[in-house]
């Protein structure tokens, strides 16, 4: 052979190489680090949750765990998840674990096994996220720290009941213990690094939503209490506003509420009701207004389009959808998601 | 003839149990293994296998629901739901009434070897919770003493023993049934092969009837039947182990005093039941009790007018920890007539018509024509009106139960033809049936402004084409080949949800709009060789029909030997999913992967 045969040989396999490796980074590695996220619970039981993906460049992408890991499901169901320090981690509640994803790639990293029903998430400092869960039988709760870059759990405290979302503000943890299994109404305050117990504060039946708005008032909104035997129980609703750790203004609201959203520049507050989007003006507290009719499973302010997406998971034996809307309560868009649709995050 | 040509079809339970109920009499106190010919049996555990559930698989018209071995299975029939399929014992229902389900799990095969199903309507008969049919439990005739010994590599153990004795004018029988199942199986999770660590079963179920004859014409029957079943109902595969448990533990006694007055039957009824269902898991605890108090009497035959008639009085009383103290009290009168209207066609006619709770119900009713073409060829016909009640958890479940909900009523229709011919050595029989059942007011479960909750769908229709067919082919004295297949095509669907809906139109999920099974037996003297092949098709998983299980394709093969004929022993071995299949019955939840069982039988004379 040739000299000249052995350079062109060469150079062919260079450029097949070449071309094989174009072709790769045309279909391969998503960057998965910016974007949004439709977190899915998938069917209680019979079905798996599921994660879609929208990019900055506004391309879609469905079921981005099992389709980027071989086609393994994540598990049964779905909860929540955050990013930190480019890992995704995903609490995966009736599989009682947290799966952690690479954002290049979405491939799976590791798994937190035996994290019994793992809850939310809330970023704690450049190294630590917190996370919340209910216990064994949902109802002796914890709250643990997790060295995102690490994976270890460094820290955790059993504080009994439904720990449910969480935030961080100053040097604190709040924690708002939702009735999970067992009735509940309080609003728990800890040192965010130590988790030393600082404070209970009393807002409503059922806390099960918490933010924080410019002013750095705290808003929680509590479900209020069903007792289906005796409806003389009931309690209602309610939205609580918070400052300086003490509930300083109530107001009661539509029965069943959850979840919450604040757009500072409106001075509106959102939350979900049985029927329906509400809002209240947080400047002047003391009437809700219904801004969107139906039912839907989760809310949130997108921040990267500043919109307000909704999650209808329909009869929740269907695919859901996402509700894009803009500030005047108008759909901009709607995406098709995977089964139940119920929280998003926006990186 | 047609009954020579019923006995090859061993496979197609639907034809030879129907046949024997469409020429019953109609009344529920009459409707006795006495009432149908020998050859029209069928015995719902076949092929060896030692439970219900696997005879049943193989019926076109019937699919079983069930996520994992051990785990709740019910059988939805012609398309309709678990609700509409009745369990008869000793003539009286026993599905419950708090959730409409029977476990079939809990039937123990051993005590009741001659089961029947009937995949159409008998609410004429039996009135809620029966328009799709149902499974009758009996038990065949032994002659001393039975027992049954079967083992599995899934560490299954099921030992089983029947007895009967004479003494004077006593008849006893006393049988005991225990199931010691781990449930050991191995699965795939992903690519990954994982064995079962979740699934104990154990169960024992004893029974006992006494006859005693108090006059020639007049016989005493005391049966009871006590269960206890505890048993972990493991997860998904998607899922962790959360503590779930279940426990069932039922007594069941009914006391028949059955006699002739001139040329009628008569027979008068009382069986009680106390069904107790509990659940735990680390964060459930529920429990449920329902007792049943049921009087029925019938009179056979009467005189002149050639009629049947049944009165029954039934009182459910349910207590349960998550709130549901409720009684339902029920009153049904029921009157059949069979005539022959010319000399190669028959009719049948059945009614009836309840008050629950003093509320009057439907009438329902059946209409029936038999004609017989030729000898070999035969056509039937009917049409029947029906309805449902809703179930306890239907209208007083704490967390979102409707007490508004309607009855379900549907109008259902059969058509078939039946084809049977003898050649010098073998035999053939071919049978093609239509159904269409239209439901209004189906009962449906779904979220409601969060919270799950029974509503109404206005209309639900089903459309069924089933054909079965059975060939006895005999290539000497002592060999023979045999070969059944049975296959349906059917739609069930959401005609007018009443509401807007988008799955308007859409197949109800986990129902196959496909299913064929294929059996080959080979019978040489004394053994015999079967391989069963089962074929379900894709079944939707989301009511948008987005989503879906794809079709499984299961063959299990036995081969069956007989050691001695006094006392007579048999023994069987089995190999279950013989090409070692990954499928999924519903989504994520294990199913066995390739394994053994083994039997072996004794009966002493």
């Amino acid at each position: 052979m040739t000299l000249r045969k052995h350079i062109f040989y060469l150079l062919s396999i260079t450029f097949f190489t070449a071309c094989t490796s174009d072709s790769d980074q045309n279909t391969g590695t998503v960057d998965f680090s910016s974007g949004s996220f439709i977190i899915n619970e998938g069917i209680f039981q019979s079905g798996t949750g599921s994660i879609d993906f929208l990019d900055l460049d506004g391309n879609y992408y469905p079921n981005i765990y099992s389709s980027n890991n071989d086609n393994l499901p994540i598990g049964n169901v779905a909860q929540s998840m955050i990013i930190h320090n480019g890992i995704a981690f995903i609490a995966v509640n009736n599989d009682h674990k947290i799966i952690a994803c690479n954002t290049n790639g979405f491939k799976h990293e590791y798994t937190l096994d035996n994290i019994r029903n793992p809850r939310y998430f809330v970023e704690a400092d450049n190294d630590h996220i917190i996370f919340s869960n209910w216990g064994i039988n949902g109802s002796n709760g914890s709250i643990q720290k997790i060295n995102s870059r690490t994976g270890n759990i460094t820290l955790a405290k059993n504080i009994g009941g439904s720990p449910e979302r969480l935030l961080t503000y100053g040097n604190k943890l709040y924690v708002t213990m939702s009735k999970g299994f067992e009735r509940d109404h309080r609003l728990l305050i800890y040192d965010m690094v130590t988790f030393d117990f600082l404070k209970e504060l009393n807002v409503g039946d059922d806390p099960n939503a918490i933010a924080i708005d410019d002013e750095e008032n705290i808003w929680v909104v509590s479900g209020g209490h069903t007792d289906w035997d005796n409806p003389e129980n009931n309690t209602p609703a309610q939205l609580s506003k918070i400052v300086r750790d003490e509930v300083v203004d109530t107001l009661h609201i539509d029965a069943g509420a959850n979840d919450i959203a604040i757009n500072n520049a409106s001075g509106e507050l959102l939350y979900l009701s049985w029927n329906g989007l509400f809002s209240v003006d947080i400047r002047n507290l003391g009437s809700n207004e219904m801004k969107y009719p139906g039912y839907y499973y989760g809310l949130k302010r997108n921040h990267l389009y500043d919109e307000i997406w909704l999650a209808n998971a329909k009869d929740f034996t269907s695919n859901g959808t996402v509700i894009r809307l803009d500030n005047s309560y108008t759909i901009v868009d709607s995406l098709a998601t995977g089964i139940i649709p119920s929280d998003f995050y926006f990186n | 003839m047609k009954c020579f040509a019923l006995m090859l079809l061993l496979s197609s339970m639907s034809l030879l149990a129907q046949k024997p109920i469409l020429q019953d009499t109609g009344s529920m106190a009459v409707i006795t293994t006495a009432q149908y010919p020998d050859d029209a049996y069928t015995r719902l555990y076949t092929s060896f296998s030692n439970d219900i559930i696997g005879t049943l698989e193989s019926n076109p018209n019937t699919q079983i629901q069930s996520n994992s071995p051990g785990g709740l299975v019910t059988a939805l029939s012609n398309g309709m739901g678990a609700r509409h399929f009745a369990i008869i014992w000793d003539d009286v229902n026993i599905q419950s009434p708090i959730n409409g389900t029977f476990d079939l799990n809990l039937i123990p095969a051993f005590l009741f070897t001659e089961s029947l199903l009937i995949s159409q309507t008998i609410n004429p008969s039996y009135g809620n919770a029966s328009m799709a049919g149902g499974i009758f439990l009996k038990k065949d005739d032994i002659d001393h003493i039975s027992i049954n010994h079967l083992v599995s590599n899934t560490e299954n153990h099921t030992f089983a023993i029947r007895a009967k004795e004479e003494i004077g004018k006593l008849n006893f029988e006393l049988g005991h049934q225990r199931n010691n199942y781990n449930h050991k199986y191995a699965f795939l999770k992903g690519s990954e092969k994982r064995v079962q660590q979740d699934a104990q079963y154990n169960s024992s179920d004893w029974i006992a009837d006494v006859n005693v004859d108090l006059h020639p014409n007049w016989q005493a029957t005391i049966k009871t039947w006590i269960q206890d079943v505890r048993r972990d109902l493991s997860p998904s595969k998607t899922a962790l182990y959360n503590g779930e448990y279940q426990e069932d533990q039922n007594q069941r006694y009914s006391l028949n005093l059955l006699g002739t007055l001139g040329s009628s039957l008569v027979k008068f009824k009382y069986a009680h039941f106390n069904e107790q269902l509990n659940f735990f898991s680390n964060v459930v605890d529920s429990r449920a009790n329902n007792r049943v108090h049921n009087y029925l009497t019938s009179i056979q035959n009467i005189p002149i007018l050639r009629l049947n008639f049944g009165v029954q009085i039934r009182k459910d009383a349910v207590d349960t920890n998550f709130g549901i103290v409720e009684e339902r009290h029920n009153v049904g009168l029921n009157a059949s007539k069979q005539y022959q209207v010319w000399n190669n066609i028959s009719a049948q006619f059945q009614v009836r018509k309840d008050w629950v709770d003093k509320k009057s119900m439907p009438l329902t009713y059946r209409i029936g024509f038999d004609y017989q073409a030729k000898n070999a060829l035969s056509f039937h016909i009917d049409l029947s009106k029906n309805y449902n009640l809703p179930t306890f958890n239907d209208l007083y479940w704490p967390f979102g139960g409707n007490e508004l909900l309607l009855n379900e009523e549907s109008y259902q229709y059969n058509i078939s033809a039946f084809y049977s011919f003898k050649q010098a050595n073998s035999k053939q029989g071919v049978k093609v049936g239509l159904q269409y059942q239209d439901v209004e007011n189906w009962i449906l479960w779904r979220p409601e402004n969060g919270i799950w909750t029974p509503n109404n769908q206005k209309e639900v229709q089903h459309i069924g084409l089933s054909l079965e067919y059975a060939i006895k082919r005999y290539l000497s004295n002592v060999l023979s080949l045999g070969i059944d297949y049975s296959g349906s095509i059917s739609s069930t669907i959401i005609v007018d949800s009443g509401t807007p809906s988008t799955n308007k139109g859409n197949q109800l999920i986990f129902i196959p709009q496909q299913k064929h099974t294929l059996q080959v037996s080979v019978e040489q003297d004394v053994s015999s060789f079967e391989i069963h092949n089962n074929w379900v098709g894709k079944r939707y998983t989301t009511t948008d029909n987005l989503n879906s299980l794809p079709a499984y394709y299961i063959t299990d093969i036995t081969y069956k030997t007989q050691f001695s004929s006094s006392p007579s022993i048999y023994a069987w071995i089995t190999i279950h999913n013989l090409f070692n299949h990954n499928y999924e019955v519903i989504p994520f939840f294990p199913t066995p992967l390739r394994h053994l069982s083994f039997g072996i039988q004794y009966n002493f004379i």
